[in-house]
């Protein structure tokens, strides 16, 4: 009988992912038990994209008092101040947003079984399900991992999803395919040693060119666009390599690092940047440990004399060139052979939807169809039928973009009509793709602990505005691009719209009243290639207003062809201003109280409800990691012990011993290795001989431990010897819980464990 | 029965709107707010509100609670209330259903009786469609279909009694398990509420 998805899913898992999700699941029983710590915890969870939400700490404004939400599992902890029942959001990494219809129809069921039958993209790719209970988490990974998806590192401070343009490969005018690159580099730095111990989170995109919105590289803390370059009469592929973008409250543009690094440098350069930004990255103050903040500090030049530095050491790795043999063979093949329209009957609709949402490819015959997602969401039915339609038309061609839509590519232009018909039917067929209806929206007061105002209720309004106005809209303003953010964080990336809000709050009168932070000038275009800055601020519910009023006089103002950034430009932002100025006003609470509360949200607004977002992380050493592993690795031998598996059970617990001796070598010799005789040499010289481990614990009895269980690998095992061995690890690996601490004390407030340290977002 | 069945603890059950029409889901925002507030439904954990108005066929407005979610749902292009358990329940399949019928048609009486929307919005008593939300445990395969039939068998006879009832299995095997059930003649949910007792 099966009863648990792991033995339903078996094999299909593959190995090392279940391995991982096996690791996770323990630890979850861990923390039930108390054993591990709360932010180690947290951040752990964050690794596998299980993310707190809005109200986690079990309080709620509901509009008249703050009430506090009483969870059967009482002060369960699932991080610091985060209630184990309280409802999650998984993310789930997409690399360069790529999907097949198996992958579609997991997304689908997971949304409707654990969450809200809703699959929301997001702006760098991923999906995201909302309302998820932890407890659920392995088994919705499980589900994931058999269709080739991990959700590992999808937050926390690793190298998140890495995005690509996702006309790669049938764009008209890019440079050559990245996909195979995106590919490449997501798994190498997966999980590679040298990303674990960031001081913030690491996001890496590529483009095929420079002209078109396309990866957005310029605002990547990692940027890789696709160039060429002839040597001797022979071409060579490589990228323009930029460094230290990114928005956020504070948005930088990326720096150039080397305007040709060729093919078979990216991985080992990635490498050594993360090594550099492991090395020297702000820890303690998270809200300037992105590695914009690293390239401003030193200066590009010095961060690149440090890169190419480290470069130089790096022990050879096979990984770094093997991919580019399969470049070549990369290909994606059409289902079906190209076929023109030739004049086919076009259904009602049709032309309106094809004039926004169709890209021919430079492959005759061949279009891409954008189907556009209200605010990024579809329901599990949905999905599941456009799975079955992208089985039909397009295969395994299916990608979500940092607009929030899904493309289905290799839809043969003779199929367009009837594709048409087909997303009709299931409601999918909205026009307006990538025009100014094509709201993006971060998630916001919805769902977010670091949400201000509802970015989502007002995305919903405006939409529904634009689209009500449809045709009627000037074809300058239908190329508008709006996006909104609920706070300055700029996860609805506003800074590179031509229409921007983030949301803040002001009080008046006594009152707190939701306002968005007007931003004007971004460019979506070249990259990203110029961030927006704020004007100022207009209540929430005047902005429909400001979007009407600036639009009109961007239309009677506009000169030639103008754009909206260079309109923007011209006119200035004192004018700009001017404009927003009788917008600005708020009338008093009893005259009109509906400015005192947001878009979709009938409560009283409050900023109450704010909590600590987790994007940051928690700053958890790869010691402590290492520490935390060690633990579990004591439990998993009991668990084998009890089940009289007595040989692993030991070799469990001696593999405990070297996990935890592994992680403090670790904080002096980042390349120890895994090699077991390597870790105790080190060990043992550095922390034994130097009495530097357990001097306090009898007289350096514990660190002898693990110097028999090493030499007494592979002996025969008995209960009583597993016992003991058991026994001994759980001391040792105590001791170096303990070694640790002191480190950390030494080493003064800057290595002092997260929980003590100020972070200034949570201030924010 | 399937041991699977007997592990079910994701059931789903919804009731149809009389006329779809007359409110619109985004009306729901306020109440379900205000039933948080007042904490309408004791025996839920009341969370948080979501709009989905602005997807098609979708969940439309959902009530997410604890145990389970509340949605003013407009799948199959039909409004209903729809009840989806999340949280863990006691007792034998049959009596776990009849605690989901209960939950769903608290729900819709208080809908009914709710002062800002008027009486618009009633419910039909003679028809709902229930769901094994739990593809482990309740596959949509015809083995599973037919363990289900029997268990919904005989929750239907506890719920509409004499009256005829014909249960229609929800044939797509993409979709979750599921089955439409529907009374030969007239029925108010609130018989439905005497009859589960």
């Amino acid at each position: 009988m099966t009863t648990t998805w792991k033995e339903q899913l078996g094999e299909r898992v593959p190995p090392e992912w279940g391995r991982e999700i096996d690791i996770f699941e323990t630890q979850i029983q861990l923390k039930k038990q108390g054993k591990v710590e709360d932010k180690v915890f947290a951040e752990t969870r964050l690794r596998r994209g299980t993310y707190g939400q809005r109200y986690d700490n079990g309080q709620r404004h509901d509009g008249i008092t703050t009430r506090t939400l009483d969870y059967p599992s009482g002060g369960l902890l699932k991080g610091p101040d985060t209630l184990w029942d309280a409802p999650g959001m998984q993310r789930i990494k997409i690399p360069f947003g790529g999907l097949n219809p198996e992958q579609m129809e997991v997304l689908a069921d997971l949304a409707e079984e654990y969450a809200d039958a809703i699959c929301h993209v997001t702006t760098r790719q991923d999906f995201q399900l909302h309302y998820v209970h932890i407890d659920d988490t392995p088994d919705i990974m499980r589900r994931l991992a058999a269709v080739g998806i991990t959700t590992r590192e999808a937050c926390g401070n690793s190298v998140r999803n890495v995005t690509a343009c996702p006309l790669a490969g049938v764009c008209r005018d890019e440079t050559f395919d990245v996909t195979p690159y995106a590919q490449a580099v997501m798994r190498f730095l997966l999980g590679h040693p040298d990303t674990q111990d960031f001081g913030r989170k690491f996001k890496v995109a590529l483009s095929g060119c420079r002209q078109h919105a396309c990866g957005l590289t310029t605002m990547h803390d990692l940027g890789l666009l696709a160039v060429k370059k002839t040597e001797n009469g022979v071409e060579k592929r490589g990228f323009e390599m930029t460094v230290g973008g990114g928005l956020g409250a504070v948005p930088y543009q990326a720096k150039l690092f080397d305007e040709f690094v060729p093919e078979e440098e990216i991985l080992p350069l990635a490498q050594a940047i993360s090594r550099v930004f492991a090395r020297l990255g702000e820890k303690r103050n998270r809200a300037r440990a992105r590695i914009k903040f690293l390239v401003k500090n030193l200066g590009i030049e010095e961060l690149k004399r440090l890169v190419l530095e480290e470069r130089a050491k790096l022990p050879a790795d096979a990984r770094w060139t093997s991919y580019i043999e399969t470049v070549s063979r990369h290909a994606e093949h059409p289902l079906k052979p190209a076929a023109p329209l030739n004049g086919a009957a076009r259904p009602d609709g049709y032309d309106e939807w094809a004039r926004s949402n169709i890209y021919r490819q430079r492959q005759p015959g061949y279009c891409v169809v954008t189907v556009a997602l209200p605010l990024g969401d579809i329901t599990s039915r949905q999905m599941r039928q456009l799975a079955s339609i992208a089985r039909r038309y397009v295969g395994d061609t299916v990608r979500t973009t940092v607009e929030q839509n899904i493309v289905l590519r290799w839809v043969r232009e003779a199929d367009l009509p009837a594709l048409y018909g087909e997303l009709c039917a299931v409601g999918l067929a909205a026009p307006g793709a990538q025009t100014v209806v094509d709201v993006v929206a971060c998630p916001g007061t919805d769902t977010c602990k670091l949400g201000i105002a509802s970015s989502r209720g007002l995305a919903g309004e405006l939409r529904h505005r634009l689209v009500a106005k449809g045709v009627e809209l000037d074809e300058a303003v239908q190329g508008l691009h709006i996006k909104i953010s609920g706070c300055f964080n700029s996860c609805g990336q506003h800074h590179i719209a031509d229409l921007g809000f983030y949301g803040v709050s002001r009080n008046i009168g006594g009152y707190q009243v939701p306002h968005f932070q007007v931003v004007l000038g971004g460019q979506w275009d070249q990259n990203a290639a110029a961030y927006g800055l704020a004007i100022g601020a207009v209540p929430s519910k005047n902005i429909p207003a400001v979007v009407d009023r600036l639009t009109e006089r961007f239309v009677r103002g506009r000169q030639g062809a103008e754009t909206f950034q260079q309109f923007c430009q011209r006119i200035g932002k004192k004018a700009l201003k001017g404009i927003l100025d009788e917008f600005t006003k708020v009338p008093a609470h009893g005259e009109d109280p509906s400015y005192y509360s947001d878009w979709g949200d009938p409560r009283e607004f409050t900023t109450g409800d704010m909590g600590t977002g987790e994007c940051a992380g928690e700053v958890v050493s790869l010691a402590e990691f290492g520490l935390a592993d060690a633990e579990r690795e004591v439990f998993e031998a009991q668990l084998l012990l009890e089940s009289g598996d007595f040989a692993p059970a030991e070799t469990r617990a001696y593999h405990a011993m070297l996990s935890a001796a592994k992680a403090l070598v670790r904080t002096e010799l980042p390349d120890v290795g895994d090699d077991a005789d390597r870790i105790v040499q080190e060990f043992k010289a550095r922390f034994v001989d130097t009495e530097k481990f357990d001097r306090e614990f009898a007289s350096g009895k514990f660190a002898q431990y693990l110097l028999r269980g090493h030499e007494a690998k592979g002996r025969a095992a008995t209960a009583e010897s597993a016992h003991q061995l058991i026994e001994e690890a759980s001391l040792f690996v105590e001791a170096g819980h303990a070694c640790q601490v002191r480190f950390a004390q030494q080493k003064g407030p800057a290595a002092a464990p997260a929980s003590q340290v100020i972070s200034l977002e949570s201030l924010a | 029965m399937g041991a699977g069945l007997d592990e079910l603890q994701r059931i789903g059950l919804k009731l149809f709107a009389i006329d779809g029409a007359a409110v619109r889901p985004r009306e729901l925002v306020p109440v379900f707010h205000r039933w948080i507030q007042q904490r309408a439904l004791s025996d839920q954990l009341l969370v948080d509100v979501a709009d989905y108005e602005h997807v098609p066929d979708g969940p439309g407005v959902v009530l997410v609670a604890h145990g389970g979610n509340f949605s003013l749902d407009l799948g199959g292009g039909r409004m209903g209330l729809a009840y989806n358990r999340k949280a863990v329940s006691q007792g034998a399949l049959l009596d776990r259903l009849s605690a989901v019928a209960r939950t769903t048609l608290a729900a819709c009486r208080l809908l009914e009786e709710d002062p800002a929307l008027g009486g618009r919005l009633r419910f039909r008593g003679d028809e709902l469609q229930v769901f094994a939300n739990d593809r482990l445990r309740a596959p949509n395969t015809p083995e599973t279909a037919a363990a289900f039939g029997e268990v919904l068998q005989q929750f239907v006879r506890k719920l509409y009694g004499d009256v005829a009832c014909t249960v229609t299995a929800d044939a797509d095997p993409r979709e979750r398990l599921g089955a439409h059930v529907k009374a030969a003649q007239p029925v108010i949910p609130s018989q439905l509420i005497e009859r589960l007792g």
